[in-house]
C-alpha cells in the first residue's frame, strides 16, 4: 500500500514529531507514503482572511501535483496529516467541483503554470487510513507493547470534522478513540472531543492574536481532560498540539489554577504500542512527557472494538 | 465579541457596512466551523466571516496592531513568494509589528523549543517559485472574481 504525502509546513517545523511519528508507525505497519516532490503551502486558513480565489489556487497546485504522481485513470490518494492542510485541500476540491467560477478561473492558472487538474485525488487523513485501510484488526496484531489502564483523552479538534466530516461522524467522532482500544487503552468519555483549541486566537505559533480567548478555550479543555483523570491527551491537528502544550504554564499563571498535562500526537502514542523507540517517534521533543508506569500485561491486554 | 453573529448576519442585510467591518467580533471568529455545521439553515456563517475579514484588511479598517489581520497580509506575503510558510520568520515577524515586548515575555519558550529542534530560522522554499507566481498572478487577471460566500450546504457527512 502506497499513499502521496502532503506534509505541509507544521510538519516540516514546530510539529516535527508529528512527520517523525507518522513515518515510523506507517513504516512498520507496511504503509508507504510517498512525499510530493514540491508542494506548496496549502493557503491555511490565514489566506482565506486576504483573498480566497489565490488561497484556492495555492490549494489546488498540490492538488494537481498529486494527481501527477499516478496515471488516470485511476484516483489517487492525498495523505494530509495536519488538520489545517485537510480541511484546505477538502474545501477546494468542494468549490472547485460546486462553481463553475471557481473551476473555470483556477483551471486557467494552473494551465498558465503549465499544469492541469482533473480532480482524481481524494484527499484522507492518516487516522482515516489507519482505521479504514489498513484496519484496526491489523493495527492489534501489531501491538507488542499494550498500554493497559492508559487513560486517554481522544481530542479531534474541529478542522478534522468540521465542515466536512469524510470518515467520522462530525458531532461525536470515534475513530481515534477505537485506534486507542485497539491499542489495549482506554480512551475516556468527554464532550470536548470537537471543541475549538483556540489556536488561531494564541496561535500563529507562538504569538498572540487574541490571546485571551484563546488561553480561555484550551483551560477549559485541559480542566476537563484532568477532571476526568485522563493521563494523556492526543491530538491529530498539530496546530491543536502546539497550542494545548505550549500555553500550559501561561493558563495555569492567567487563571490561578496550573493544568499539567502531557499533549501528545496519536501517532506517538500508537507508535508506542507497536514498540517503537522513543526517538524515533519525536518524544524527546516534546516539552512534557509524563504517562504513568503501565503495568505489566499477561495475556494480551490489545482487544478491538467494532 | 461586541455583536453575535446572528446580529451581524441582520447588521450585514440592512447595510450597516462601518458597524459590520469595524467589529470586533469577526476577528475573535477562530474559523471552527461549529456554527455553520449548527445552523439549521445552512448558512456558512465561517466564510461569511472570512469575506467580512477580507472586506475590512482591503479596506483596512481594522484596530491597528491587532494581530489577525497583520498575521494574515504577512502569511501571504511570505507563501506567495517562497511558497512555503517559514513558521519561526513569521512569527519573529509579527511580533516586531504587533507587540515587540511580548517577544522578551515569550522567549523562554521559544529558546525551550528551539532546543528540541522545533524552531528554526532556516527559510523554507519551494524550487518552482516562478510557477506559483504564474499562477497565482493569472488568478489576479480575472476580472470580478472571487466568490465570497456560498458553497452551498457544507454542513452533513457528505464526502467532499
Amino acid at each position: 500500500m502506497n499513499y502521496a504525502y502532503y506534509p505541509g509546513c507544521s510538519l516540516k517545523g514546530s510539529s516535527n514529531s508529528y512527520e517523525e511519528s507518522l513515518l515510523a508507525v506507517f513504516e512498520a505497519l507496511g504503509v508507504g507514503l510517498d512525499e510530493l516532490d514540491d508542494w506548496n503551502c496549502c493557503g491555511a486558513t490565514a489566506y482565506a482572511a486576504v483573498d480566497q480565489m489565490k488561497a484556492f489556487a495555492m490549494a489546488a497546485r498540490n492538488l494537481a501535483l498529486a494527481e501527477e504522481t499516478a496515471e488516470g485513470p485511476a484516483p489517487v490518494d492525498l495523505v494530509a496529516p495536519c488538520a489545517g492542510c485537510y480541511m484546505t485541500l477538502l474545501k477546494t476540491q468542494r468549490y472547485l467541483n460546486r462553481h463553475r467560477a471557481v473551476a473555470d478561473t483556477i483551471g486557467g492558472a494552473l494551465e498558465a503554470g503549465g499544469l492541469h487538474y482533473d480532480g482524481r485525488v481524494r484527499v484522507r487523513h492518516p487516522l482515516d487510513v489507519l482505521v479504514n485501510d489498513v484496519g484496526l484488526e491489523r493495527v492489534a496484531d501489531a501491538v507488542i507493547r499494550p498500554l493497559p489502564g492508559l487513560r486517554v483523552a481522544c481530542y479531534y479538534g474541529c478542522l478534522l470534522v468540521r465542515p466536512f466530516a469524510t470518515f467520522d461522524d462530525q458531532h461525536n467522532p470515534m475513530s481515534m478513540d477505537r485506534l486507542m482500544t485497539a491499542l489495549g487503552a482506554e480512551p475516556i468519555d468527554w464532550p470536548m472531543k470537537t471543541r475549538c483549541c483556540g489556536g488561531s486566537c494564541c496561535g500563529g505559533p507562538l504569538v498572540g492574536t487574541i490571546r485571551e480567548a484563546g488561553l480561555r478555550l484550551i483551560s477549559v479543555l485541559l480542566r476537563e481532560a484532568k477532571r476526568r483523570d485522563a493521563d494523556v491527551l492526543v491530538t491529530a491537528c498539530p496546530l491543536c498540539q502546539f497550542n494545548l502544550e505550549c500555553f500550559q504554564e501561561r493558563v495555569g499563571r492567567e487563571f490561578g489554577e496550573p493544568v499539567e498535562l502531557t499533549i501528545g500526537l496519536f501517532t506517538q502514542v500508537l507508535g508506542l504500542a507497536l514498540g517503537l523507540d522513543e526517538r524515533r517517534l519525536g518524544i524527546h521533543r516534546m516539552l512534557r512527557w509524563d504517562l504513568p508506569e503501565l503495568a505489566a500485561i499477561d495475556g494480551g491486554g490489545a482487544r478491538v472494538c467494532a | 465579541m461586541d455583536y453575535t453573529p446572528r446580529r451581524l448576519i441582520a447588521m450585514t442585510q440592512a447595510g450597516m457596512r462601518d458597524e459590520v467591518l469595524g467589529s470586533f467580533s469577526i476577528w475573535v471568529c477562530a474559523g471552527c466551523y461549529a456554527c455553520t455545521t449548527a445552523c439549521p439553515k445552512e448558512i456558512p456563517i465561517t466564510d461569511m466571516m472570512y469575506a467580512l475579514k477580507r472586506t475590512a484588511i482591503r479596506e483596512g479598517v481594522h484596530p491597528r496592531r491587532f494581530g489577525t489581520p497583520v498575521l494574515a497580509r504577512e502569511f501571504v506575503r511570505s507563501v506567495d513568494r517562497w511558497g512555503r510558510n517559514s513558521e519561526s520568520r513569521l512569527a519573529i515577524n509579527l511580533y516586531l509589528k504587533t507587540h515587540p515586548r511580548l517577544l522578551l515575555q515569550d522567549y523562554p519558550l521559544a529558546e525551550r523549543l528551539r532546543r528540541r529542534g522545533r524552531m528554526r530560522l532556516r527559510r523554507e522554499s519551494i524550487r518552482q517559485r516562478a510557477q506559483l507566481r504564474t499562477i497565482l498572478r493569472a488568478v489576479e487577471a480575472v476580472p470580478d472574481r472571487a466568490p465570497t460566500t456560498g458553497g452551498g450546504p457544507t454542513a452533513g457527512s457528505e464526502g467532499a
